[in-house]
């Protein structure tokens, strides 16, 4: 009865008194037990419709999907501040560690304190318009918000300081920091993309000293990564609890 | 079920024995069926249609959050501070050290902030007493602070008012009055500063008075030993300080000192210590035996080798005739069989019974026939053959009696001791300063004396809750209205504040300066991890207590800091580096109570007969609450909810009685009765408990607040009380237990949620399979055993025990039914003991690199454990875990990651019941049968052994749940943190969300439908794992990964660590002879442990 519903549904043809169709594949006798009843109808001029929506809402489902928007590569926020690590690390050659001091100490690389700022700005630029929002900061001793621009889920447990610690650079994750005018993310950041690099953490293995250089390239990576890894027993562990608590 | 042998299985409950035993088919059923609550409450149409309420207002908002969520990641922020303060790790955890005081006591702790937040509490390690323990009291105590209800402001008269108005109100009228109308009420006194500032109020008026009261006081104890003329020249007062690590008998007297006793941390450490249960693999004796004299069961009696329920109003005869027959000469005789001399003892005592008082000469022996008069005679033998092993064991016996009993009790106690030198060697006399002063009951007497006569113009109140909690005969809020003007400092706003003039917020521990001296009198300073939380519309902060007082002596401003420094300079030498030293290591070395050597007690006998009970009479006996304590602790619902070790009850008390006391009473478990004496009654449900004593009620306080806050109960927010108030009931005169009760049901009955027959094991024979299991499940065995085991074994008791415990984990005892062919493991062996290896490239540039792998596992030491619940509410803490409510446990879907199963056993198991007990969390099989059946992957084996659960995976099959044989999964039905119903109110109301700076940041706050279960505290692992591997070590050094449940343990019971560590503590432990797997014969291979336990009765008791 049920396929006779669907039939009748998806050929239009279903009516008050029976539908022709189906009298034509399963003969009278069969419509003698079943005819669709009236407020069926009413579904009928919405068939089509359905009909003609499924595609555009799969396309639509696959094409979001795998938008960046979704997987962020390239989001780029606009900061409090137009604080620019092109310029600072880039041109100035500032150390990522002088601002990301708990890098190697904690989960988090923190984001410098306002103080942190104005070491160098009481000196440099002192007057400039485009620090006013750090020195109002700094002298009403409240803080800047920044926007977070490399988010992980909140059952995603990272810790900077155990993949520094064993010579995974700034740039792995991060990208061409001392490029960008403005920090986007550079890198997918999705379960899958961890995983490559904990099932081959060779090629991304730098010497610590070469920690925050920016375009490192050594002559041959592989072999330097996996003397590396040999060296510090890097076996990266791909448990769920590794990540997820 | 006639195949069962009754004395020796284990039963959850009295219920479930009886189902048995009446062979009701109804209650086996339901005993039997694996969700039973929850069937019940689906079928019943008015929850059902609550229920689809839920689910469809939950979809319809999953909706709208679904259409919020699309863009997948919310836009963030980091906020960091304008200026880093020095060693600062932004996330990092960072601990100090405080001190928890409760009824004058401290508990040293350590408190762990992250990011300038208090999030979890320790025991204190490097403190000399308590040594890293903690108290479930302590543990919960961070809920307090972020608790929405706590007051933020001065309530004066006719609702208005602040600070300044204060301030002006206590200087103007104590200066005015010279303090002639000035009294000051306070909690107990055990801050060194509060004392000073005490002395120096009382200096400047000399006319004011200071009070103490407690309801739950240790006062008596100090008067009992001053009226038995022990007190040495040149102190004033005294305090027992028995020393466990070198007793070889412990008798207590009605003294819980596993539990409510001040001291129990300390007791608890050194009693398994002196147990040496680990020797008795290579001896097969034990170090001490316990014997336990008490009314209700507490958690010391369920420890005790061998137990005796009496009423506590009897306990001082049992006492007399103790100390009248250890005197008798014929306990040293030892050419005579042991079974005689007691026969011929109990023979001695019968006679005297017999005889009564007509027949005795002297005074003493007329109290002994007085007292023989309401003794049962099978207490008699217990007696006797308790009196033959003290006797052998003078010099190393302690007598303990419990805090609350009347002083005559500690004095014929301390005579005792005396009697068997105990004295001098298991048992030392601290001298407490200013000991002569007035007890808390005496003292809220006295003060309510002088309110009613007028002479009270000023009263202020530095905590406490004596409107609520004070004893009934003093009227104590009747009496306050004749006071003029009455302020109440309080952390809430409770009925002692609703009837006073002024409310004052006081501060949370962990917001304010203080110190405060532990039992033994160790001095910790108390410093503040977080600015006081809530502050009044002036911006004015709530103040301690000492800063009310110092208020009083004209210091408005002062700062907490200053005066305790104030009296650290002035009475421990002072200096920079003493108090840097003192605040880091968190008390101050050295600062104990003097020890002495007291006048031996003088013999008292008591004059009167001791009352009779029976026959309609009955007594009560006040008892602390394990989820209130005196009630101060009624708004956490951490402790709420845990259930109480012996009763099981969660979110209430009530009136336990013996089993056959209800068959007279005519009353049956959750009926109401309404308990009267001399005018006065309260009502209250009956929980039957098997092994309390016949005709003695016993009644714990704490409960039926009316201000308690929204979780513990108010009137004014229409949230119903937890539990029911028993202080009505209590007299100065009668503050442990009182006489001439008379009891009647009321008709009504009342819902008690125990969750004792909960997360029972599953057996396809049913309810009998189960039972026969049980032993299996909680093994314990005695040196008697042992020894008639190890003669066979060619006298090695590691052999014999091993025999006994039966712990071969990896040998499965397979049914005799099962073909050879089968018997083969279904499971690929696994190679965890080997390092992890890892091909990098190929062919010849191939490099092999491994990493050590760490094989975490546990053991529980059930000789040891003593059922203390600290373990759960560490657990809570740490991870995060979510409270329900009453009406949700009911429906057995508590939360808690770990549980701990409590069983009865025993051929009476009405009235002399052994208790076992057993914490069960997640086991980490290695062949886990929960993850067979995930479909989603969501609970996965790590490497190192651990059974992992996703949540984010997790889509709530619950599969796993019904897998898992040891029924330690737990599943979120609903929101619980955020559900409407909740207790306190959802999470994410305004006012709630105070609560979120709770959580501990490393571990997912998870949400409904999916499962949860003990990870081996997982995010502690990884934390020790980076630490050490950042610190270029490969392994986690042992000890250094230490579990929340662990670190709590007041008896080191749990050990935890790496297996592949021979040498570690827990690799140790699962080689010892007593440990065994639980249903290690379904080859689960779990990494938890438990060892036996091993019970040391008295061979004469049987």
């Amino acid at each position: 009865m049920r396929f006779q519903l669907a039939i009748g549904l998806l050929l239009g043809r279903a009516s008050a008194r029976g539908a022709t169709f189906t009298e034509c594949v399963l003969g009278t006798e069969a419509m003698d037990r079943f005819t669709f009843p009236e407020w069926t109808e009413t579904f009928k001029k919405w068939l089509g419709l359905l009909l003609m929506g499924a595609p555009v809402y799969l396309i639509a489902l696959v094409a979001y999907g795998v938008e960046p928007e979704v997987i962020r590569i390239g989001y780029q926020p606009t900061q409090p501040v137009p604080y620019s690590h092109a310029l600072h690390v880039g041109e100035l050659g500032l150390d990522c560690r002088y601002c990301h001091n708990t890098v190697d100490q904690s989960a988090h690389a923190a984001i410098p304190p306002v103080a942190t700022c104005m070491n160098c700005h009481q000196g440099i630029h002192p007057d400039s318009k485009r620090l006013a929002p750090v020195r109002e900061a700094y002298e009403r001793d409240v803080p800047l918000a920044w926007i977070r621009v490399h988010d992980l889920p909140d059952y995603v447990y990272f810790n900077h300081s155990a993949h520094v610690t064993r010579g995974i650079g700034c740039e792995s994750c991060h990208g061409r920091i001392d490029q960008m005018e403005v920090v986007y993310q550079d890198k997918a950041l999705q379960m899958e993309w961890c995983l490559e690099c904990h099932r081959d953490p060779e090629p991304h293995l730098r010497p610590v000293s070469e920690l925050t250089t920016m375009g490192y390239a050594a002559d041959d990576q592989l072999t330097l990564g996996r003397e590396l890894a040999k060296q510090n027993n890097i076996n990266p562990p791909q448990d769920c609890s590794t990540c997820h608590r | 079920m006639s195949s069962l042998d009754r004395g020796n299985t284990y039963w959850r409950s009295l219920e479930a024995f009886e189902a048995e035993l009446d062979s009701n088919p109804e209650l086996q059923e339901r005993l039997a069926s694996e969700f039973p609550e929850q069937a019940a409450s689906l079928s019943d149409p008015l929850s059902r249609r609550r229920f689809m309420q839920v689910m469809s207002a939950s979809l319809a908002l999953a909706g709208v959050a679904g259409q919020a969520a699309c863009r997948r990641y919310e836009r963030e922020e980091i906020v960091p501070l304008s200026r880093r303060p020095e060693d600062y790790v932004p996330g990092n955890a960072s601990y100090y050290a405080t001190a928890f005081e409760v009824g004058g006591v401290a508990d040293a702790l350590v408190v762990t902030a992250v990011d300038g937040r208090p999030i979890k509490v320790e025991g204190n390690p490097m403190h000399p007493f308590s040594r890293g323990a903690s108290t479930s009291f302590a543990q919960a105590s961070v809920l307090h602070l972020y608790d929405p209800d706590r007051s933020m402001a001065v309530r004066g008269e006719g609702d208005e008012g602040g600070w300044d108005e204060v301030e002006a109100l206590v200087q103007g009228q104590a200066v005015a009055s010279g303090g002639a109308g000035l009294r000051i009420l306070s909690e107990a006194v055990g801050s060194p500063t509060l004392a000073r500032l005490r002395a120096e109020l009382l200096q400047r008026y000399p006319q004011a008075k200071w009070y103490e009261y407690e309801p739950l006081n240790f006062d008596n104890e100090r008067v009992g030993l001053s009226k038995a003329g022990m007190v040495p020249e040149g102190a004033t007062g005294l305090r027992a300080m028995p020393r466990l690590f070198k007793a070889k008998r412990v008798v207590t007297i009605d003294a819980d000192i596993f539990g409510a006793h001040p001291a129990h941390l300390r007791f608890a450490r050194d009693f398994t210590a002196a147990r040496k249960v680990s020797e008795v693999g290579s001896s097969g004796e034990l170090g001490n035996r316990l014997y336990a004299i008490e009314s209700s069961f507490s958690i010391t009696g369920a420890k005790a080798d061998n137990r005796l329920p009496l009423p506590a109003s009897h306990l001082m005869s049992f006492l007399e005739v103790f100390r009248f027959a250890i005197n008798d000469s014929s306990l040293r005789n030892t050419s005579a069989d042991d079974e005689k001399i007691v026969t011929s003892t109990v023979e001695r005592l019968a006679k005297l019974k017999q005889a009564g008082e007509a027949g005795a000469k002297s005074p003493e022996e007329k109290a002994v026939a007085r007292a023989l008069a309401v003794l049962p005679d099978s207490s008699l033998r217990f007696l006797a053959a308790m009196a033959l092993d003290i006797s052998r064991h003078t010099r190393e016996s302690v007598f303990i009696a419990g805090p609350g009993l009347p002083p005559p009790i500690h004095a014929q106690v301390a005579a005792i001791n005396a009697a068997t030198t105990a004295q001098g060697n298991t048992l030392d006399y601290f001298v407490l300063p200013e000991g002569d002063r007035i007890g808390a009951l005496e003292g809220i007497a006295a003060l309510a004396d002088e309110m009613d006569k007028g002479q009270v113009e000023t009263l202020v109140m530095l905590g406490g809750n004596p409107v609520y909690d004070a004893p009934a005969d003093v009227g104590f809020a009747d009496k306050l209205a004749k006071v003029k003007t009455s302020i109440h400092l309080s952390e809430y706003d409770n009925e002692t504040s609703a009837v006073s003039t002024w409310h004052l917020p006081r501060t949370h521990f962990l917001e304010a300066w203080g110190d405060a001296r532990s039992y033994d009198g160790t001095i910790s300073l108390v410093q503040p991890l977080i600015e006081p939380m809530w502050r009044d519309s002036n911006n004015r902060p709530a103040k301690s207590a000492i800063q009310l007082v110092a208020m009083l002596l004209g210091q408005p401003a002062a700062d907490g800091q200053a005066l305790v420094r104030e009296t650290f300079d002035r009475s421990f030498g002072g200096g920079e580096t003493g108090w840097r030293k003192a605040l880091h290591d968190g008390f101050i070395a050295g600062s104990e109570y003097p020890v002495t050597a007291p006048n031996l007690a003088r013999p008292l006998w008591s004059s009167n007969p001791p009352p009779t009970l029976g026959s309609g009479s009955y007594e009560v006996v006040f008892l602390a609450s394990s989820h209130a304590y005196d009630g101060r602790f009624a708004n956490n619902g951490w402790l709420q909810e845990t259930p109480d070790f012996i009763t099981k009850l969660t979110w209430d008390n009530a009136a336990l009685v013996n089993p056959n006391t209800a068959d007279h009473m005519g009353v049956k478990q959750g009926q109401m009765v309404r308990v009267e004496v001399d005018g006065r009654s309260i009502e209250v449900p009956v929980y039957t408990l098997p092994g309390q004593a016949r005709d003695s009620i016993a009644i714990t306080l704490g409960h039926g607040r009316t201000h308690a806050g929204r979780v513990g109960g108010s009137t004014a927010e229409e949230v119903a009380s937890s539990g029911f108030n028993a202080y009505p009931l209590r007299t100065t005169t009668a503050s442990h237990a009182i006489v001439g009760a008379t009891v009647s049901a009321t008709g009504a009955s009342y819902q008690l949620v125990t969750t004792q027959d909960h997360w029972d094991y599953q057996d396809s024979q049913g309810r009998v399979g189960v039972e026969q299991r049980l032993p299996q499940l909680i093994r314990s065995t005695d040196p008697a055993e042992i020894a008639a085991e190890a003669k066979k074994a060619g006298n090695d008791p590691a052999k014999a025990i091993e025999h006994l415990v039966d712990h071969r984990i990896h040998v499965v005892d397979i049914p005799d039914f099962v073909p050879e062919q089968n018997r083969e493991s279904l499971w690929d062996e696994h190679d965890y003991d080997k390092p992890r290896v890892r091909i990098a490239g190929e062919g010849d540039s191939a490099v092999e690199i491994d990493r050590y792998r760490h094989q975490w596992g546990m053991t529980i030491d059930l000789d040891k454990c003593s059922g203390c619940n600290a373990c759960m509410l560490a657990c809570q803490a740490e991870n995060n875990v979510p409270i329900v409510g009453k009406e949700q446990v009911a429906h057995s879907r508590e939360m808690h990651w770990m549980r701990i199963d409590r069983y009865f056993s025993g051929e009476n198991l009405r009235d002399e019941p052994i208790i076992a007990h057993q914490p069960v969390a997640c086991q980490h099989c290695e062949n886990a049968p929960c993850e067979q059946v995930c479909p989603v992957g969501a609970t996965l084996h790590s490497e190192e052994g651990l059974n992992d659960m996703a949540y984010n995976r997790c889509i709530g099959t619950r599969y796993c749940l019904n897998n898992c044989p040891y029924r330690v999964r737990r599943f979120n039905f609903l929101d619980y943190q955020n559900r409407s119903e909740a207790p306190g109110g959802p999470l994410e109301s305004a006012r709630n969300r105070v609560r979120e700076l709770l959580f501990n940041p490393d571990v997912t706050v998870r949400s409904r439908g999916v499962i949860e279960k003990c990870t081996f505290c997982v995010q502690r692992i990884s934390a020790a794992k980076i630490t050490a591997k950042n610190e270029g070590r490969e392994r986690v050094n042992d000890g250094e990964m230490v579990t929340a449940c662990q670190q709590a343990c007041p008896t080191q019971a749990i050990e935890f660590g790496d297996l592949n560590d021979k040498d570690s503590a827990v690799s140790k432990a699962q080689r010892e002879p007593r440990s065994y797997a639980l249903l290690g014969e379904f080859n689960t291979r779990p990494r938890t442990l438990f060892l036996a336990r091993v019970r040391n009765p008295n061979p004469l008791l049987g």
